[in-house]
């Protein structure tokens, strides 16, 4: 017997941080188009409204990535727990989730990684959530901070091998997540519906199954 | 007799005429020098420095600009003389239409007794003119008001480019040290001649880059340069100048968007000079192989306008991550919606 329960998964300063890098990644990635294709991309209006419009959408993901590492190292205290892949996850959980992705999935098998508020992400997750979050979004926030500073920071500019070199790679980055972003918005439609997981974004609860023995 | 007295006075008409005057009795340049360079005798006021020496007008001697006479003038006195628009006439008239002109005259800019032209001036040299009036501190005030990165623009864009009516672009490339840093920002953007000497413990900076001394600089010469272990600390930094000079000096409403740099062409940002100081105080341009600017591996990795200079190769990789980031929804979809029975339950 399937028994369903409720659990809080997704606390309100997750879900308000979620939103806000939602929303600011697209605007970053939209008005980021319209400063690199101008000739192309006209969606902003003025090129100059497109760059201020960057500017100031980097500045709140980089805040509200600060806020994000903030609340998972000084309140809730579970960044390592979360987003570390441990010793079982290399050993199993990453061939079992590969295989629930790639094979069982399609012949409707349960995902073997059930959420918990202690053990939200399963191994696959993590491993791509611990390169995004800690790698990927901090470098592409940093970079972008200097290049919106070039002339003050031109210094530093030079001693991370020159200012095209940085560019590059805050394009490059910004393209992996842009890159990421399909892949993300289709896994959080694999849930029993697919606007399961992206309510729990939303409202915070999800409903997870709990098998229960008949005897039990 | 009377021939003699015809060929007397029509040789005394042919002097008179042709200026001979001048030159037979006005003073000469040796004789106006030899009291102007020297502080002792005229003061800073009408001092002439040894820079006249290398400027054009100095071939031309005192007298084509200043009445020519017997005796030298009285102290104080001014002394009549023709003026730009006597030589620079298409200049003068071109200049004469702007508003700039009922302000500032051409010896506000130019000092007639300096002058050196375009060919050996560079833009940074051209915008230390400007700042003399337009106060630089409140000119970035200015432009902060509309312009996004001001500090950024001002000192990568020589003040011409934008307030001349011209077209055409190039790219000054300057040394700039990476050890002259000071809180992040570099505090002297442009080496000058001797701190050039000084640190490489030679004169012949053209060939720091310039290695064949074909007075060109390839792109291989380039990535040698870049690449060069003793020059780490030496970096290429560009300015945006007009390729020819224009004095319609003003505030033109194409250069508030900013589409009209800010947008690839394919003539644009492909020619660029290395501007070098000379030891005299004025530069040395060599032309530098077209769309090094623009090269991201050989060119300069300092020099980045966004929109204009962006790297093609760059771009395709970043289309190729992007549409690999859409195989998963679209492969693993296709399979979801094919199988899509099986998790009925």
């Amino acid at each position: 017997m399937v028994e369903k329960k409720r659990i809080y998964l997704q606390p309100t300063p997750v879900r308000i941080w979620h939103w806000l890098n939602a929303f600011g990644f697209v605007v970053l990635g939209v008005s980021g188009t319209q400063i690199r294709f101008p000739e192309y991309v006209t969606v902003l209006g003025s090129y100059k409204a497109a760059v201020y419009l960057h500017h100031a959408a980097g500045y709140v993901v980089t805040l509200s990535f600060c806020l994000w590492f903030i609340y998972y190292v000084v309140v809730a205290r579970s960044i390592v727990k979360l987003y570390l892949p441990k010793a079982e996850d290399f050993k199993n959980g990453a061939v079992r989730q590969a295989k629930f992705y790639m094979l069982t999935y399609f012949l409707g098998w349960e995902n073997p990684h059930q959420p918990t508020p202690e053990n939200k992400f399963n191994a696959l997750q993590k491993g791509v959530y611990l390169g995004i979050m800690f790698v990927l979004v901090p470098l592409v926030s940093l970079s972008g901070l200097v290049l919106a500073n070039v002339e003050s920071l031109f210094g530093l500019i030079l001693m991370v091998g020159g200012l095209k070199l940085l560019i590059g790679l805050h394009f490059i980055l910004a393209c992996c997540l842009i890159a990421f972003l399909p892949t993300h918005i289709y896994l959080a439609t694999l849930g029993h519906s697919p606007m399961e997981h992206i309510k729990t974004m939303w409202f915070g609860w999800e409903e997870v199954s709990k098998e229960k023995k008949a005897d039990a | 007799m009377k021939r003699e007295i015809f060929l007397l006075l029509f040789t005394g008409l042919l002097f008179f005429g042709t200026g001979g005057f001048h030159r037979a009795y006005g003073m000469d340049t040796e004789e106006c020098l030899a009291c102007h360079m020297d502080s002792d005798i005229v003061g800073d006021a009408l001092l002439v420095t040894d820079s006249f020496s290398r400027t054009p007008h100095a071939d031309l001697g005192c007298s084509a600009c200043h009445e020519a006479m017997d005796e030298h003038p009285d102290d104080g006195e001014e002394v009549a003389g023709l003026g730009c628009e006597y030589c620079h006439d298409e200049i003068s008239a071109e200049y004469l239409k702007t508003e700039h002109a009922d302000y500032v005259s051409c010896t506000d800019c130019h000092n007639p007794h300096a002058a050196r032209g375009l060919a050996v001036s560079s833009g940074d040299a051209m915008d230390q003119q400007c700042f003399r009036c337009h106060d630089r501190d409140e000119s970035l005030d200015r432009h902060a008001r509309w312009l996004p990165l001001t500090d950024l623009h001002i000192a990568r864009i020589s003040c011409v480019t934008c307030h001349t009516r011209i077209l055409d672009y190039a790219i000054d490339l300057h040394l700039i040290r990476q050890d002259r840093v000071t809180g992040g920002r570099l505090n002297s953007r442009i080496c000058n001649y001797d701190e050039l000497k000084d640190y490489l413990g030679t004169d012949d900076l053209a060939g720091l880059i310039d290695t064949n001394r074909d007075q060109y600089i390839s792109l291989d010469e380039l990535r040698s340069f870049n690449r060069h272990p003793e020059y780490a600390a030496l970096h290429l930094d560009g300015i945006l100048i007009p390729l020819k000079m224009s004095h319609q000096i003003g505030t033109l409403d194409s250069r508030y968007d900013c589409s009209f740099c800010h947008e690839p062409g394919p003539e644009r940002m492909q020619t660029s000079f290395l501007v070098l100081p000379n030891a005299d105080g004025s530069f040395l341009h060599i032309p530098v192989e077209q769309g090094a600017v623009i090269n991201a591996t050989h060119g300069i990795p300092d020099f980045y306008m966004v929109g204009s200079t962006r790297n093609a190769s760059l771009d395709l990789a970043g289309l190729i991550l992007i549409c690999a980031g859409l195989i998963m929804p679209v492969v693993h979809g296709t399979l979801r919606f094919l199988t899509r029975k099986n998790r009925r339950h």
